[in-house]
């Protein structure tokens, strides 16, 4: 009985023990604020950085279901002082959706951002990042349809991007790893606002030479004055980094050949373009193909110190919309289809592999593998220049196993036009 | 005092691993890989082995004399004088460890979650449940062990995840990025969270089974040695080894990026969850100190001296340090502890033996 008492005294210990942590820890939800998505933009003359925060308005009158509120600071931590400082809430990033980085911010060495947000404990570290095609502030101000909020929606897309592997954007913590690590680089989502002719007028205030506030409802615009106001956003490529400063960018389909180098694109509809043919594309030349299954192997040889990369890939695909007129069913056709298209692959993978490499990057990890093979030859703080040597040969195996036709044609059958 | 049979042998086991695990999962893999690079698991394997041989010689000393503990079998071997300074030490040795690991695990949780917590608090709350687990003496103390390592087991399979990221390559190559000297270095850092194993040798007399199999030594220090290895391999292969040797804890890192559809920061309860092993690993420093104090001073009561040592420690807690600097210093004192205890047992048994020898040719009287 007396050792039952002890053990009751202890876990009630326990169990109060954990509650004792909110005399001092205590924070009422009404004294916080969610972050759902930060913008940071750089401004040419000081303080450079101009942090929008997007915070969802959980009020019954409310007219917008978020509230962008832009900060001009000298670094993001001191803009998430002057928030908390003139609204008396703490910022929470527990639900952080999305940071977004302005195209001319992205050019900035990111590292002072990263550092500073992640020294806040409770920051999600599977937000999405990615970087705005203009500025983040305009992405942020966009409405969404059906009035959503915009973090949430960004997050959406970026979700489905992910799921259907069209441009797969990475999170903070692995964007982190991939910024850390020499031999590998970060290849984030490039999003866009898009469409609309409704002029709007905006409310904003501009802050003062060391930082200032600027408070405006979603749906303001960029630049002040009049603006346009988006209605949605789209996916527009991908930003391209060499540790943490973007130095270039790709298209969606160049996004997705080096999906299909990096062995990735199980799932993913590619669009291809072909060079006209007489025999499959004598009018259209634009196809969809959904690549059922990929395997990508890379060798690697160096020779007089110039790393040799050969990839050699084998897909299986299923065309979605062959639009020619060719009969598919029958093996010369489908064979030359799929020649065509495994030398269509190969030229584009080449021309991506060539164009990231010139730029210094490498999202592919081609570093690492330079550094598991050639340790002798790895040099990790001249690769970003090394990369640009290096030569690449691609071959690709395509296999059709599905032209997506149940019958041959279906079109009128001895009819007259009208 | 003669050591009434309270555990099991299994209990025997999975007291050890409470002992041991509360002092590295959090932090091991960052201060190991520092020095030993892409080998730093490789080094914490090694060290399990060496610890495991050291161990099962402390059992060996144990099973010596089944029915009594260090704080009477050392004062035999020794002499009065002797043993009691062996003891003296022993005391200053368990309380110094007692205090490291309340103090690491409050400057951890006050720098992650409770931030305006001061860290005296939380070290004070893990010290007085330490002391209630004293208290409950060995055999209260062996079942509270189970239950907390049962509760935290679960949050173990979720470095699963890792094999999602497939980044095997960043673990290579094994050898050749650090130096052998780097990879010593390494393994004196990993001592620390090794140290604590040596509470097989005050609970071994109050098995049920007086003779406990050897076997049971091996699986405890195999379970502690392969989640210590498999969490360095979980955060070398997420993290990368430049990001995870610039952070504090990489396990607890690895873990608030797990989300669930249930829960979103599973950092945050594991961090609470694992208040349960490291009240074990220091109310096990508690209570082999408590008993070297009664060594030292003959008949003084049990509940008297948890209760001064318990106050005693409390006081020299209290006052925040960085966690930075609490594991430094646990990095230092690991080495010293490991050594310790590894020196007193090689002498004890050779004592031991002495003894037997000395027995042995003694003509009968």
């Amino acid at each position: 009985m007396r050792l039952l008492l002890k053990y009751l005294i202890l876990v009630s210990l326990i169990v109060n023990s954990v509650f004792l942590t909110g005399c001092w820890d205590a924070l009422p939800v009404e004294n916080r604020i969610f972050c759902i998505a930060i913008g940071v933009d750089w401004l040419p003359e000081e303080p450079h950085y101009e942090i929008t925060f997007l915070n969802p308005l959980v009020e019954e009158t409310r007219s917008e279901q978020s509230r962008a509120r832009t900060i001009r600071a000298h670094s993001i931590s001191e803009a998430i002082a002057i928030f908390q400082h003139t609204s008396s809430h703490y910022m929470s990033f527990g639900i952080l959706s999305v940071l977004v980085i302005g195209e001319e911010a992205s050019k900035q060495k990111q590292s002072f951002t990263i550092d500073d947000l992640f020294s806040f404990p409770d920051l999600r570290p599977n937000a999405y990042i990615i970087v705005a095609k203009g500025n983040a502030k305009a992405l942020l101000s966009v409405m969404p349809p059906e009035n959503q909020r915009m973090g949430l929606y960004l997050r959406d897309l970026l979700d489905r991007a992910n799921n259907q592997r069209d441009s797969p954007p990475p999170t903070l913590h692995e964007y982190v790893i991939r910024m850390m690590t020499p031999g590998m680089d970060a290849l984030t989502t490039m999003v866009g606002p898009i469409g609309s002719l409704d002029p709007r007028a905006t409310g904003q205030k501009t802050g003062g030479d060391g930082g200032g506030e600027v408070d405006q409802s979603e749906g303001g615009g960029s630049q002040g004055g009049q603006s346009t106001p988006e209605k949605d956003v789209e996916i527009m490529g991908a930003a391209v980094w060499q540790g943490d400063i973007v130095v270039g960018q790709l298209t969606l389909p160049e996004t997705q050949y080096l999906s299909l180098a990096q062995g990735t694109a199980k799932g993913m509809l590619l669009q291809m373009l072909f060079a006209p043919d007489e025999r499959l594309f004598p009018q259209a030349n634009r196809m969809v193909t959904l690549i059922e299954q990929e395997t990508a192997s890379w060798d690697l040889t160096v020779m007089e110190g110039v790393p040799h990369y050969r990839l050699t890939l084998k897909v299986r695909s299923s065309p979605q919309n062959y639009e020619g007129t060719s009969d598919l069913s029958k093996s010369e056709n489908s064979e030359l289809l799929e020649q065509i298209m495994a030398l269509n692959i190969a030229q584009n993978i080449l021309a991506s592999l060539q164009k990231i490499t010139a730029m210094g990057s490498d999202p592919l990890c081609l570093g690492q593998q330079l550094r598991l093979k050639y340790p002798d030859l790895w040099d990790p703080q001249n690769w970003g220049e090394n990369i640009k040597n290096s030569q690449f040969k691609v071959e690709c195996e395509v296999t059709i196993r599905n032209i997506g036709l149940q019958i041959l044609r279906i079109e009128p059958v001895n009819k007259k036009p009208n | 005092m003669k050591a009434k049979p309270s555990i099991t042998t299994f209990q025997y086991g999975i007291l050890i691993v409470g002992a041991l695990i509360a002092n590295g999962i959090f932090t091991l893999p960052r201060v190991v890989s520092q020095d030993a690079g892409r080998s730093a698991w490789v080094v914490i394997a090694f060290v399990g082995l060496v610890v495991f041989g050291i161990a099962a010689l402390a059992h060996l000393v144990a099973s010596h004399y089944p029915g009594q503990d260090p704080a009477e079998w050392s004062l035999t071997l020794l002499g009065p004088v002797l043993g009691r300074l062996w003891l003296f030490s022993y005391l200053i040795k368990s309380c110094f460890f007692a205090v490291l690991t309340a103090k690491i695990y409050a400057a951890i949780v006050t720098s992650r979650m409770l931030l305006t917590t001061p860290s005296s608090v939380i070290a004070a709350i893990v010290l007085i449940v330490s002391v209630m687990a004293v208290l409950a003496k060995l055999g209260g103390l062996a079942r509270f062990s189970e239950v907390s390592v049962y509760v935290w087991l679960p949050l173990l399979t979720l470095f699963v995840q890792i094999i999602e990221h497939d980044q095997f390559y960043l673990l290579r190559p094994i050898f050749g990025d650090a130096s052998v000297s780097d990879l010593f270095k390494a393994s004196r850092q990993a001592a620390y969270s090794f140290a604590g194993f040596d509470i097989l040798l005050f609970a071994y007399p109050h098995l049920h089974k007086q003779k406990a199999p050897l076997r049971t030594v091996l699986w405890a220090m195999v379970f502690v040695t392969a989640v210590y290895v498999l969490t360095t391999i979980a955060a070398t292969t997420f993290l990368g080894l430049e990001q995870m040797t610039r952070i504090l804890a990489p396990t607890l890192t690895i873990l608030s990026i797990a989300e669930t559809s249930i829960v979103e920061r599973i950092d945050s309860i594991a961090l609470f969850l694992w208040m349960g092993i490291v009240v074990i690993t220091a109310a096990t420093q508690l209570y082999m100190g408590t008993r070297a104090l009664q060594g030292i001073i003959k008949g003084v009561s049990y509940h008297k001296t948890i209760m001064t040592l318990g106050s005693f420690l409390l006081v020299i807690t209290w006052g925040d340090t960085p966690l930075r600097e609490v594991v430094a210093v646990s990095a230092i004192f690991g080495d010293f502890d490991l050594s310790f205890v590894a020196i007193s047992v090689v002498v004890f048994l050779v004592l031991i033996y002495i003894k037997k020898a000395s027995q042995k040719n003694a003509p009968f009287t």
